[in-house]
């Protein structure tokens, strides 16, 4: 997992209503309730056809209906396969799947943002907005200490947050804060309160400081970058030991404030440098379980033994990005017939496994909750890739870097049946993100270019950089004053009407403009052994949190 | 060798030389005529048909692409035979003339020519090859450079030996005394004379060559992406060995064969050369 654009933009305008969510009364705080708390009903509805059911996630292989049942065994060591991290695991500046899974074996969030993009309370019990969503209040759970025995106070929130503000810390969450909280934004309003004084109004503020912004971990105030030699966190686990080349070893935190949590005794994070040692090392027995499994690989394994694939909806996508502003993708039409030409069904079974959602050619993802519905899905058309290019050859070098290559491949195969010659530029990931970000750096100035996007929380963490008027990763420089102001409004809306109607207005200017072709969402998948523990579950972004798995009785 | 071994041997090598030949010639017309004789279009894609395993509708199975393994290993046989064979040739024009040079001339020109095929053998060819690449772009051209490149010590070291044993002869001494000029001498004399050795190192090289060209398409310095080449083909699909292993070992035993047609010419060509020697 690369560390991948994220948000954001100019001040919005001020919003009036106020409304406090608290876990007291909403143990599982989702987006539904949310924003049900600001008065919007039709949301509801929404959310119905987006929660937890069938829609998000399933689940193959193994029976285990009867064993999730059962109370939690408590005991034993769950060994997980994950690829070695890249870089150091340093919570601040983490980007890769295997640190990220680490850390939050160790250390929690404010707010956990679970698998199907429902908030909920971890170290924050409570939060509120304030003046119309300029200023956020978080209450913290008492009674949590660090895994030293240091308790839980607002000052080391405070702290926590400080050093992801600045700029001198490469925190690696900084484009995430980007316009919305700058570095003295956080105060502490009493022992137990936090408060957050943003640039700009922003309703989503709350997921900005959930695990949908993975460095937001709360660490001791004296951390000090030194996380796998001085691990302390008030998680669920602690880490005994950490060697770069082979893994890691977690025992049980006494301390932990949830009662009778966790219910392992400990948990064993072996690396694989390699996907197909990881899976055999499944297969084998050698681990129980992956943290990031491949869904070609493991799809196959569905219903072998007591091998289990959860796979679930995810807000990850391949952008297939053009420039609006050159030849021959300043004309819309070009652009269109690019679109109508991909058979969207195939890339989704030759790319993902056919575990994706077919995407539109706008930046809503089905499991984002304003995803609007009434935007016709677009289709292989030959007949209008014909009409729109009028008889007129299209030809274009497609630049990439390898992790997009199959999808490359699918592209440039489709297109050509429909006609459209495409020529492949491979870079090498450094390459392709290297150079001048502001005059020549592929990814952003090449005619066309495939750039993948890890799942986002919400879909201003897409809609502001990638495709607005200025916006930091507009590759396409695509420029549309009426998105702008939609994409604004929509960061100010208060009930879910208007954000709803917002979303509308932005994905219709992207699915007719196509400045940027998303032709599917990806989904994710983990696979485990059923045989031996239950409770492990895919996440979209694949995150980890182990402290409800247990033994199989 | 005694007179009775004498025939086997010749046999033996006759039987090897024809053998190693059939399958370079087999591989050289599927390379010619791949499009009259695949089933499908290699690059055709086809998500129905992901990792179907060998059968009638697809003799070697499919790939992750639903591509059909059989057409895209006889398609891939073309730029393995394009590459190697070109950069053996260069190799060995280049090595030749540089060994008959060093060993003709001798002294201080062998001194510093064979000093820098020294420091050329000692730099890693993988490192040398990545650097090329990325200077200088993935292409047919530069792969052939690069592994000509990489040969021309090795062809240089045993043309110069032959050279240095043949220039003590008599009749290079004759035409010395003839007045012969050193280059005239070296071509007209002495490169006739170690033809062989030139000739068993082509082919000794052509099959190092096909390794060398697969093992660049493997770590993907060689062809562009999507290539039915061996090499790139067995790198893109070892991910799936164990769900689709036909797509791994079609284009590896592929490669396995053609090194070893090469292999049992050379050994013969060589063989009858020590033959005919003694």
């Amino acid at each position: 997992m690369r560390e991948l654009p994220r948000p954001f933009d100019r001040p919005g305008p001020p919003v009036a209503a106020k409304h406090v969510i608290s876990a007291a009364a909403v143990p599982a705080m989702t987006r539904r309730t949310l924003l049900a708390g600001t008065g919007g009903g039709a949301l509801a509805l929404l959310l119905a056809a987006c929660g937890t059911g069938d829609g998000v996630a399933s689940q193959t292989g193994a029976d285990t209906t009867a064993k999730a049942s059962a109370p939690p065994r408590p005991g034993g060591t769950l060994r997980a396969g994950s690829p070695p991290p890249p870089t150091a695991v340093d919570p601040v500046t983490m980007y890769d799947g295997s640190a990220i899974a680490i850390v939050q074996l160790v250390a929690e969030y404010l707010i956990w943002l679970d698998r199907d993009f429902s908030l909920k309370p971890r170290l924050a019990e409570k939060w509120e907005s304030e003046e119309g969503g300029k200023r956020w209040a978080f209450t913290l759970r008492q009674g949590v200490t660090f895994s030293d025995g240091t308790p839980l106070d607002a000052e080391t929130v405070k702290a926590s947050f400080d050093r992801l503000l600045d700029p001198d810390s490469k925190s690696a969450a900084l484009s995430a804060f980007d316009t919305v909280l700058a570095k003295g934004g956080v105060s502490v309003r009493d022992a137990a309160t936090v408060v957050f004084t943003l640039e700009r109004a922003f309703s989503d503020f709350p997921y900005l400081v959930s695990a949908g912004n993975y460095n937001a971990v709360i660490l001791k105030k004296d951390y000090a970058g030194n996380f796998t030699k001085k691990p302390i966190g008030t998680g669920p686990f602690l880490l005994e030991s950490y060697d770069a080349a082979s893994g890691a070893t977690f025992t049980r935190n006494p301390k932990y404030w949830e009662p009778g949590k966790p219910y392992l005794d400990g948990v064993q994070i072996k690396f694989y440098a390699d996907d197909q040692a990881d899976l055999l090392a499944l297969q084998s027995g050698e681990i129980d379980a992956q943290i990031l499994s491949r869904p070609q690989l493991v799809g196959p394994l569905k219903g072998i033994g007591d091998i289990t694939v959860d796979q679930v909806q995810g807000t990850g996508l391949t952008a297939f990005t053009l420039r609006t502003d050159r030849a021959p993708f300043d004309r819309k039409e070009a652009r269109q017939a690019v679109a109508y030409a991909l058979d969207r069904p195939g890339v989704n079974a030759t790319v993902y496994d056919g575990i994706g959602a077919l995407g539109n050619d706008h930046l809503f993802a089905p499991l984002f909750p304003a995803a609007p519905g009434d935007v016709p899905q677009r289709a292989k058309d030959p007949a209008k890739v014909a009409e729109l290019l009028g008889g007129q050859p299209l030809s274009f070098t497609l630049t990439y870097d390898p992790p997009s290559k199959d999808y490359a491949l699918t592209v440039q195969n489709q297109l050509k049946q429909a006609g459209i010659q495409v020529e492949l530029e491979q870079r090498s990931s450094a390459d392709f993100y290297g150079g001048d970000q502001d005059k020549d750096t592929p990814w952003l100035f090449s005619t066309a270019n495939l750039v993948g996007w890890a799942g986002r929380a919400t879909p201003s963490q897409f809609v502001i950089p990638m495709v607005k008027g200025g916006g930091v990763w507009n590759g396409s420089k695509y420029a549309n004053s009426a998105l702008d102001a939609a994409a604004d409004a929509y960061d100010a809306a208060q009930t879910d009407d208007e954000r709803k109607a917002q979303a509308e207005i932005i994905a219709k200017a992207l699915h007719e403009d196509v400045p940027v072709i998303v032709s599917v969402w990806s989904g994710t998948v983990r696979a485990y052994n059923a045989g031996k523990f239950t409770g492990i579950q895919a996440h979209p972004s694949s995150y980890v949190d182990f402290s409800s798995v247990s033994q199989v009785v | 060798m005694t007179a009775i071994a004498l025939p086997y041997a010749r046999r033996r090598h006759g039987a090897a030389l024809g053998i190693g030949a059939a399958i370079i010639v087999a591989w050289a017309v599927v390379a010619a005529f791949w499009p009259q004789l695949v089933p499908y279009e290699p690059d055709l894609l086809d998500p129905a048909s992901r990792f179907l395993p060998p059968g009638s509708a697809h003799w070697l199975g499919t790939d992750q692409f639903g591509r059909d393994t059989f057409s895209r290993l006889l398609a891939g046989s073309r730029p393995v035979l394009l590459v190697a064979p070109a950069a053996t040739a260069l190799a060995v024009v280049a090595g030749a003339l540089v060994g008959l040079a060093a060993g003709t001339y001798g002294g201080v020109v062998d001194e510093i020519v064979m000093r820098v095929l020294d420091a050329v053998v000692v730099f890693p060819s993988i490192i040398a090859t990545v650097l090329v690449v990325a200077l200088a772009g993935r292409s047919v051209t530069v792969m052939v450079l690069v592994i000509a490149a990489s040969f021309v010590p090795i062809v240089a070291r045993s043309v110069r030996a032959a050279t240095l044993v043949e220039r003590e002869k008599s009749y290079v001494e004759a035409a010395r005394l003839r007045g012969e000029r050193s280059w005239g001498l070296t071509v007209r004399e002495i490169l006739p004379n170690v033809s062989s050795t030139v000739i068993v190192e082509a082919t000794s090289r052509f099959g190092d060559a096909i390794f060398a060209a697969a093992t660049l398409s493997f770590l993907g310095l060689g062809q562009p992406p999507g290539s039915p080449d061996w090499g790139a083909s067995v790198s893109d699909n070892r991910l799936w060995l164990q769900l689709a292993p036909w797509t791994v070992l079609a284009p590896a035993l592929a490669i396995a064969s053609l090194v070893v047609g090469i292999a049992l010419v050379a050994d013969a060509l060589r063989g009858r050369w020590e033959a005919g020697r003694s």
